[in-house]
């Protein structure tokens, strides 16, 4: 056990927060250059891909950034998902390095298209199919929810073909694909995306059956993990920003940091921090292990805590900088709304607990 | 960062587990589990393995009897003899007066005490609280008079856990009035045989008796029983604070619970329990479970200096979540047992296998809430949670 923060990290972490800073502000192709440019398409993938090979431990300190700098970027979503889901298909013997190597050099952001307006939460439960035609397939269905899904080069799209999950690769301006995009509470931007009757060739056919049923749950189970990492990183940053404002604001002819009932509150939401990044490490822990089962649980055990504790720490963060805190021109209700919406990306505390309820049902038997 | 036991500590933690396997009584662990307070006789016999095991005092340093062990792997023992309801065993006498005689005590008072602690021939108990200095323990007011070789103490403590049973006190005293209050205090070991040395009990919410008020009227101890410099007694204490930062966050105590929840649920279910009162008690042990996870990570994460700053206020942070937790894992295990826990009952009754227990209660029942309504204590000694609160903020935001 170890958890010192190596040189390499740290420059990784000073690095990003200075950036990520200057960029506030910055929107598409412009918000992605320092992420091509810092090499950090590039974190997520091993070197033989063109990649720096960065461990978990890495991308989590980036990630953890973006949550601090309220970043609007994909990363997650639309680089490192991918490029998880893609591993994950190597490790099973379906490679493909070209769609890997253009992640790392930040030549394509990919989205990853898995939820259906029906919530299949389920492995292999999706409706949007694959229907073989003399030449080829064609995909019919509908995606909702793809982060960064207007804007990416390309979409990895979860479907079934007879009875077995796949995953297809989908040009964004291919016929029949209809992209509408929307603003999030938070900002961010996503897509719900049809495919009517979308041609697919069988290249584009990535990979089916049980590869693609394990490598999702393997690289969701990652990218929950890091998006933990994203909202400790959020948390923490809205809890300096109140005990900042507690220090500057003067109510009664003394500084709101004077009064003991602020001051423990104060000490509640560090506690609260403290677990979440606990938690953090803990489920970073986990996703060493060999067991498949227990790397899930780990990562939805995370997000349960994690996201409970967002839940206390950005709310009273608001609390704490009374009616300023409700505005939009301040800072601090941004880091609230960023903690709602994560929590319901990739599933809330109540959906994780109910899979950390049913993995505790089947060992008991 | 590694981000994970090594296969050294994987080994030493198995090693643990055989040991409790082989030399920890079953009827004393069942005792223990039961969560009465348990007697100095009732332990001796666990602590006698320990001495002989060597592994007595983890935390003194190696020439004086400790066992050497780094920090992670003192966790992870504490964490197996929890999970084994192993019972603590003179926590007074091993995890304070042995580390402070071994840091500031003369070679006399090492002589004297440390093997006799070792074997579990002297049990201690710690005369810090008085009435009027709880949490404010720099308003210690115990006098002294040193009367040519000889201390000579009057004062009056209290909440003394152990005092009926303990053969000497370490005792906080007033030895100056100069100063700021806590550079007048000095630490004197007192036997509790010496005239003078009045014990009344302190009958306590949860029904057992550990705790006590202490009369002292004109005792005298010999000099030499003063620890350390006089006057040295504050910096003793923080010492000794420094050193125990994690003792109270009782992971192996939170993990004795949830480990056996389960099996306690299925035993319900079995006698009648309705299915959906199960599932909601199954939901909060879960919740339950995934919150002591990121506890023992944060009491990890102290182990490990992961950063030094923060070490004080996360030590303050794992002492109130190690509390709270403790009061909501006993209290969850009440609303399984139910109406079984409302009968007050002894350690002897259940002992007597020729009447049933009162209520219907099988035997998991009694004990339940003693020890739950001890866990409140949790939240009190060692500096309340109150307090604990105050020193994260000052630590990490006053400016």
């Amino acid at each position: 056990m170890d958890f010192r923060i190596s040189d390499e990290q740290r420059l990784l972490r000073d690095t990003a927060r200075k950036v990520l800073a200057e960029a506030t502000g910055t929107s598409g192709d412009d918000a992605w250059m320092p992420f091509r440019e810092l090499g950090w398409t590039a974190l997520p993938i091993d070197e033989a891909h063109d990649g720096l090979g960065g461990s978990l431990v890495d991308l989590a300190f980036l990630l953890e950034e973006l949550g601090r700098a309220r970043c609007q970027v994909p990363y997650l979503e639309c680089c490192v998902l991918p490029a998880m889901l893609l591993k994950a298909l190597a490790s099973r013997g379906v490679a493909h390095a070209e769609l890997l190597g253009s992640l790392a050099r930040g030549e394509q952001r990919l989205g990853v298209a898995v939820e259906e307006r029906s919530s299949a939460e389920s492995v292999g439960a999706f409706s949007t199919r694959l229907a073989a035609t003399p030449s080829g397939f064609r995909l019919i269905g509908e995606k909702l929810l793809v982060v960064g899904g207007a804007a990416c080069d390309g979409l990895l799209v979860v479907a079934v073909a007879d009875h077995e999950t796949c995953l297809v690769y989908v040009p964004p301006d291919a016929a029949g694909v209809r992209i509408r995009g929307y603003s999030a509470v938070d900002g961010r931007e996503l897509a719900d995306i049809e495919f009517v009757d979308v041609p697919v060739s069988e290249s584009a056919v990535l990979a089916r059956g049980t590869a693609v049923d394990e490598a999702l749950v393997e690289a969701q189970a990652i990218a929950l993990t890091l998006q933990c990492a994203d909202i400790v990183g959020a948390m923490e940053a809205s809890m300096e920003m109140t005990a900042e404002y507690l220090q500057q604001r003067q109510q009664f002819g003394q500084k709101l940091a004077s009064f003991q009932a602020l001051q423990h509150g104060m000490a509640v939401l560090f506690i609260a921090c403290n677990e979440a990044r606990s938690m953090l490490f803990r489920a970073l822990s986990a996703l060493g292990q060999a067991d498949i089962s227990l790397r899930r649980r780990a990562a939805s055990g995370c997000k349960v805590k994690v996201a409970a504790c967002a839940r206390q720490v950005t709310g009273m963060a608001v609390q704490y900088h009374g009616a300023l805190g409700m505005t939009t021109e301040y800072a601090v209700g941004h880091y609230l709304r960023r903690s709602i919406v994560a929590e319901q990306l990739f599933g809330n505390a109540h959906y994780h607990l109910a899979m950390c309820l049913a993995d505790h049902a089947a060992v008991a038997k | 960062m590694e981000l994970d036991f090594t296969a050294q500590e994987q080994a030493f933690e198995e090693e643990v587990q055989r040991f409790l396997a082989d030399a920890l009584p079953p009827s004393l662990a069942a005792k223990e589990a039961q969560g009465f307070h348990l007697h100095r006789r009732d332990v001796a016999p666990w602590h006698q393995a320990l001495w002989r095991k060597g592994w007595i005092a983890p935390g003194w340093p190696q020439h004086f009897g400790g066992t050497g062990w780094l920090p992670m792997e003192r966790f992870l023992f504490e964490r197996a003899c929890g999970v084994a309801n192993a019972p603590e065993v003179s926590l007074i006498a091993l995890s304070m007066v042995g580390p402070v005689l071994c840091e500031f005590g003369s070679d006399a008072l090492r002589e004297r005490f440390l093997e006799p602690i070792r074997r579990g021939d002297l049990w201690f108990c710690q005369g810090f609280s008085e009435p009027e200095a709880g949490s404010d323990l720099a308003a210690v007011r115990c006098r002294t008079r040193f009367e040519g070789d000889s201390i000579v103490l009057n004062g009056h403590k209290i909440w003394t856990t152990d005092a009926h049973i303990a053969d000497y006190m370490i005792c906080l005293a007033r030895t100056s009035d100069v100063g700021r209050p806590r550079e007048g205090l000095s630490m004197i070991l007192i036997p509790m045989d010496a005239p003078g040395v009045r014990v009344r009990p302190i009958a306590t919410l949860d029904g057992d008796h550990h705790i006590n008020e202490v009369f002292l009227e004109d005792v005298a101890v010999p000099l030499e029983n003063l620890v350390g410099e006089v006057n040295s007694g504050w910096a003793q204490a923080r010492y000794l604070l420094g050193r125990e930062r994690t003792h109270n966050a009782y992971v192996g105590m939170l993990r004795r619970y949830l480990a056996r929840f389960p099996g306690l649920l299925q035993r319900q279910l079995a006698a009648g329990l309705d299915a959906r009162v199960a599932d909601g008690l199954l939901r909060d042990h879960v919740q339950l479970s995934l919150d002591v996870e990121a506890h023992e990570w944060s009491v990890l994460r102290l182990l490990a200096d992961e950063e030094s700053s923060q070490l004080r206020a996360g030590a303050s942070a794992v002492k109130i979540r190690g509390s709270e937790l403790l009061m909501k894992a006993s209290e969850l295990e009440l609303m399984a047992l139910g109406s079984q826990v409302i009968p007050a009952m002894t350690p002897a009754m259940t002992h007597t296998t020729a009447q049933p227990l009162p209520a219907g209660a099988g035997a998991d029942a009694p004990g339940r809430v003693t020890q739950s309504l001890y866990w409140r204590a949790a939240a009190i000694f060692g500096g309340t949670n109150e307090i604990q609160r105050g020193i994260i903020y000052s630590t990490l935001f006053h400016r």
